[in-house]
């Protein structure tokens, strides 16, 4: 049977307890939490929005405990209506909800047509279905578009860049870890979605830096540390698992980091745009400190935490081609974000002038303690990863020849921003396809095939009549014909 | 079982057809017909609700006037018609809520017993020119109700309405004629067994008819395109009770003329869920575009018959069971919306086109609370009754082997939130458009209250609810 | 729809004829119909098997029957507004007018009488109705001077009427019910059926033919009267 309260009451009553999924649950508490706290502490919010909110975090973390069907579909549709409550109070509500819900519905549809298929073929709801194949494709695309993984991630950049940064830090914390999630739970591993996962990796960089604005600037690299986790968690190999679902963990601290540090910079400055930050480190030295622990973490500087993930991914994937994927995605990214620190932070020249920001922001304390524990966390994760997530191997950790030979890509990376910034971004902007054409021919299609079904329901009564008329008599046919 | 719980099946109908003098008398007394017809309804719950525990253990099948079928008529009493009346009560009361005292008061309500009293007949019986009778009742009692709002509008929809209507009519009559000249009975059980017996094609083709016309009443493609033009004419109340108890009641008949035809059935399932199959893809894709209220409701109704269409030639007992289950949660969520949009003339505004309509100012919040669960329902997203029926659609059909059909029925939701969501956003939209001076204030409370509580609620035992729906199935086949 | 449409549904029709016919023609017939008689004058009491089944066996169809006529007449009357009848403003000859004065009583007596005999002879109540119904509408149009009806029976009194017989049938179903547990029940209530042939047999079949005769009388006048209504 496809009972469906009961196996929500299963779910509560033995919920599933694997310590990776262990392991996820706490990350998305740990970092919806303090993005909870970070938005408390940085600006009011209405009561709906609080709701949906926890809704949103409450349910993404309740996900990973899931061990059947119905509870994990059930769970996923709650964090989309979370997330939609909340995006209703946002100031350009109309807009949003257009853009992200549409999707969420269609991975949803998607992952249940998938779950139909394995249902049908098991007969049973318990998750994961063991050896059955039916259905992985439809799961496969529904995660993806959950991970915002990269042609089917134009939902989370429209979305991410029309709210209100809070608000983004708080739909970052949960959206696309399940997505990653679903494809370490439904997915079986693979060196497809190892090579998948190094792809988008480097083709989300690649579009990162062309970006001139801030936020979908982060939204890029969100993507493309979404492929550095795919394809570990997507991976045959246990240790690449746990290094990936590692890296999930990771952005807790490194992602929040960053995204709290552009909220609070663009009023701070007055613009979203990279080139025309600046002087960010002379007005505040906290989050100067923050701006560049974030920065070293997601490039995978030693001691930082991202990498102990990504060193641990470079050793355990099984397909070398993924590998090399992510060598290049880990240069990109030391690339971008040493243009970010740079224009941002560190490059001297006059202060633009001062604007009428609410600069009270980040006087206050709360918003800067927060962002001095979340640098403090990147540290300690990449010091001791082991205390945060006790499934890794003994031999994780930091010696001083793994110090060095961390360091060498990051710094070509950040040595390729001084000497070719210029011809690659040239390159990069004429190569990469707009998402923008692709789309619109899309709905010119779709709207064109409606409009010529809408033609065909005429309100002629004769018409209709001939179509009920040729029915009956197709009907008929068959049954004549019909053994 | 004996005494009065064997004649039950007949007071279902006898009930409110009596109803109809009964308002007559009270109304010509002075009293106003909305009490006594929400006690006739009221009876007919009670009766529905004592007798359920006799129907539970066996059916009751009572013989009109004594006569055993084949001979007299046979009505049958069993769950699936317990589930399908309750539901279809429910929305009838809603719908004698929902219409003001105004003078056309009392012929309104007349009609409505009588389309109350057609359905039960529907539900219950047994026989197939009885069917046909109240196929008659149900028909023309709605054809009059699209009609009531006498305007060209109103007038066009009937006639539309009408001639396909007849055109069923005819198809049901033509297969009832043919089906008694082959196997010499009405009965729709004597039917099962003598239908494999009946010698040539005729008997097939007859029953291919009746298949045909109860498909132009339900408005499954290509036999829908009626639906749309009819409903938008009409009040929203009446499409209310169009798209709730009228396609409820020929569902039910469907599945028992199906249910008794079981070979046929078999050899129709291929194109029956290529019916079913079109019918949801045309409604939703046809609902994207629809520039009024209820002609994208009706649309969506063609999809949602669809999904319930569809699970039932499957032709497995959970998954006629789930597509059961999924009409009767249709019929409330479906109605509940009409009803809603009763709301929109309290601003004052006649028109129904998207562009136009909002929730007046009273009860705001409420409005957009009913509106945002219902259409949640329609959608399929949790925690409300319409996505647990989703759940079992989709996934029972796809055990039954049609996993096109499971997955058009999910992605069916994908493409009902965009249009859903375009209603939604328009009628919580605080710009009014320059039209619509503020409207009568009506103290009034949004009708569908009840049924979107029901929704809500009954979610929690959805696997009870599927568990009563699969017993109802269960017994239609061993009676059979 | 275009032409090359419109002819293939069309020569799909004519194909699908010529099955069906073909078919048919090879069926054998399955009972005899005359068979029934022996039966219902055993179960009835009625010499007429027509209205035996009509008013016995299968007398919740025809209370389903009588329903639609009521509720046709009242969604008529409703829908067609209130104005004058143009139709009616005819002048008619004296020779139609006198015609029909003689003939008037004769139609009704006759109407009244295939009622009451529709347990022993052919007609009952539907045909007797049309009958009745006739009369009246020959009244209205022959009487109804300058446009202005004239009624037998005025249209609120028809209402009434309906109603009532509507109230009846049911109640004498209820009858059927509280004597012998099952609606529209004859025999079975222990009701004397009489002697075959007797004006006052075969139980409340006699009965239901008047009341459906009046409900079919009054219904049928209403639609025509409302239709000239125009």
């Amino acid at each position: 049977m496809s009972g469906i309260t009961a196996a929500l009451a299963q779910t509560v009553n033995t919920p599933y307890t694997e310590p990776g999924a262990v392991f996820v649950s706490q990350a998305i508490l740990l970092f919806g939490l303090l993005a909870l706290a970070f938005v408390a502490l940085h600006t009011k919010r209405s009561t709906l929005w609080w709701v949906g909110a926890v809704v949103h975090v409450g349910a993404g973390a309740l996900l990973p405990y899931t061990a059947n069907m119905a509870g994990f579909f059930v769970i996923w549709e709650l964090v989309t209506v979370g997330a939609a409550i909340v995006l209703v109070c946002e100031p350009d509500a109309d807009g949003l909800l257009r853009r992200y819900l549409p999707w969420q519905l269609l991975a949803a549809a998607l992952l249940l047509s998938g779950f139909a298929l394995q249902f049908a073929e098991s007969g049973s709801i318990a998750l994961p279905a063991a050896g059955v194949t039916a259905g992985r494709v439809l799961i496969g695309i529904a995660v993806a578009i959950k991970a915002a993984l990269m042609p089917l991630h134009l939902w989370m950049v429209e979305t991410y860049v029309r709210v209100r940064p809070g608000t983004a830090v708080i739909l970052s914390a949960v959206a696309t870890k399940i997505g990653v999630f679903g494809v370490y739970r439904l997915l079986p591993g693979s060196i497809t979605l190892e090579i998948l996962g190094g792809i988008i990796a480097t083709v989300a960089v690649l579009y990162a830096l062309r970006q001139n604005r801030l936020r979908p600037f982060l939204a890029f690299h969100i993507i493309s540390q979404v492929g550095y986790m795919i394809a570990g968690v997507g991976s045959a190999a246990a240790v690449a698992q746990i290094a990936g679902l590692y890296h999930l963990g990771n952005p807790i601290a490194y992602k929040g980091l960053l995204f709290m540090v552009v909220a609070l910079m663009v009023p701070m400055t007055g613009t979203s745009n990279i080139y025309s930050t600046r002087g960010m480190g002379r007005r505040s030295f906290v989050l100067t400190v923050a701006a560049i622990a974030g920065a070293l973490s997601i490039s995978g500087v030693p001691p930082f935490n991202g990498y102990i993930s990504k060193s641990l991914l470079q050793s355990s994937l099984v397909s070398p081609v993924a590998v090399h994927l992510l060598t290049i995605a880990g240069i990109g990214t030391a690339l971008s974000f040493t243009k970010f620190l740079w224009h941002g932070f560190l490059r001297p020249g006059p202060l633009p002038q001062a604007h009428d920001v609410q600069e009270g922001l980040i006087v206050k304390t709360g918003t800067r303690t927060i962002t001095a524990v979340l640098s403090l966390l990147c540290l300690l994760m990449g010091l001791y990863p082991r205390s945060f997530f006790a499934e890794l191997p003994v031999s994780t950790g930091i010696t001083g020849q793994s110090f060095l030979s961390g360091l060498t890509w990051p710094i070509a990376g950040a040595a390729l921003f001084f000497i070719l910034y210029g011809p690659i971004l040239r390159v990069l902007l004429v190569t990469l396809p707009g998402s923008n054409t692709v789309v619109s021919l899309l709905r010119s299609a779709g709207t064109r095939g409606l409009q010529l079904m809408q033609r065909q329901h005429s309100g002629d009564i004769r018409r209709y009549l001939g179509w009920a008329v040729g029915g009956t008599l197709l009907l008929w046919t068959w049954v004549v014909l019909a053994p | 079982m004996n005494g009065l719980f064997t004649e039950l099946p007949v007071l279902l109908i006898v009930i409110p057809l009596a109803g109809v003098p009964v308002l007559y008398f009270t109304a010509r007394r002075g009293l106003g017909t909305a009490l006594p017809a929400l006690a006739v309804i009221l009876f007919v719950v009670i009766l529905l609700s004592s007798g359920a525990r006799d129907a539970m253990h066996t059916p009751v099948v009572t013989a009109a006037g004594g006569w055993q079928p084949d001979l007299g008529i046979g009505l049958q009493f069993d769950l699936l018609a317990v589930a399908a009346m309750l539901v279809t009560s429910l929305i009838v009361a809603q719908a004698i809520l929902s219409h003001d005292e105004t003078s056309g008061a009392q012929h309104f309500r007349t009609l409505l017993m009588l389309l109350y009293a057609g359905s039960n007949g529907l539900m219950l019986t047994q026989d197939l020119f009885n069917a046909y009778v109240f196929i008659e009742i149900t028909s023309i009692a709605s054809y009059a109700l699209v009609a009531g709002k006498q305007d060209r509008g109103g007038f066009e929809s009937a006639f539309k309405y009408v001639v396909m209507g007849s055109f069923a009519g005819l198809l049901v009559l033509w297969g009832i004629a043919g089906l008694y000249l082959t196997t010499g009975t009405l009965d729709i059980q004597s039917l099962a067994s003598r239908f494999e017996a009946a010698p040539g094609a005729v008997a097939s083709l007859s029953a291919a008819a009746v298949i045909a016309g109860l498909l132009i009443k339900l408005g499954q493609v290509p036999f829908h395109a009626w639906k749309a033009d009819s409903l938008s004419g009409a009040s929203y109340t009446v499409s209310a009770l169009l798209s709730g108890v009228t396609t409820t009641a020929f569902f039910v008949l469907l599945l028992r003329v199906l249910s008794a035809l079981p070979s046929l059935t078999v050899s129709l399932a291929p194109i029956l869920t290529t019916i079913a199959g079109l019918s949801i893809i045309t409604g939703h894709l046809m609902a994207l575009r629809q520039p009024r209220y209820s002609r994208l409701l009706a649309y969506s109704s063609v999809a949602h018959v669809g999904y319930g269409l569809l699970a039932v030639s499957s032709g497995a007992v959970t998954a006629i069971a789930a597509g059961l289950f999924h009409i009767l949660v249709h019929a409330i969520m479906k109605s509940g919306l009409f009803f809603l949009g009763r709301s929109f003339l309290h601003t004052g505004n006649r028109s129904d086109r998207l562009e136009a309509i909002v929730f007046p100012e009273q009860h705001r919040t409420l409005h957009v609370t009913l509106y945002v669960l219902l259409a949640m329902s329609m959608i399929g997203i949790p925690p409300v009754l319409g996505f647990t029926s989703k759940w079992y659609a989709v996934l029972e059909t796809a055990r039954a082997g049609y996993d096109t059909g499971a997955a058009l029925i999910a992605l069916g939701g994908a493409v009902a939130l965009v249009y859903y969501l375009r209603v939604g956003l328009q009628l919580v939209h605080r710009g009014l458009p320059e039209l619509s001076s503020p409207g009568p204030a009506s103290k009034r409370l949004p009708v569908p209250i009840a049924g979107t509580a029901l929704i809500l609620l009954l979610a929690a035992f959805s696997d009870r609810l599927l568990g009563f729906c699969v017993l109802a199935v269960v017994q239609l086949m061993e009676t059979v | 729809m275009s032409r090359i449409s419109a002819t293939l549904l069309v020569s799909g029709i004519i194909v699908f004829g010529v099955i069906v016919a073909y078919e048919l023609t090879l069926m054998p017939r399955t009972a005899d119909p005359l068979n029934h008689a022996p039966l219902t004058l055993r179960d009835t009491g009625a010499v007429n098997a027509v209205s035996a089944i009509l008013f016995d066996y299968r007398a919740l169809d025809t209370l389903g029957e009588a329903t639609v006529i009521l509720m046709t007449a009242t969604v008529v009357a409703f829908l067609t507004p209130r104005a004058k009848a143009s139709m009616l403003a005819v002048r008619l000859s004296s020779i139609v007018l006198y015609g029909v004065v003689i003939l008037l009583p004769f139609i009704t007596i006759l109407g009244i009488a295939v009622m009451a005999h529709g347990h022993i002879s052919p007609g009952g109540g539907f045909t007797g109705g049309v009958i009745v119904a006739t009369s009246t509408v020959f009244y209205a149009v022959v009487y109804s001077v300058g446009g202005q009806q004239s009624y037998v029976i005025a249209p609120a009194a028809n209402k009434l009427i309906e109603n009532t017989a509507m109230t009846a049938f049911i109640g004498v179903g209820l009858l059927g019910l509280g004597l012998a547990g099952s609606f529209l029940a004859n025999a079975q209530t222990g009701i004397p059926l009489g002697t075959p042939g007797e004006l006052l047999s075969a139980g409340t079949i006699p009965v239901l033919n008047l009341i459906s005769g009046v409900k079919v009388g009054v219904g049928l006048g209403i639609i025509v009267m409302s239709l000239f209504l125009e």
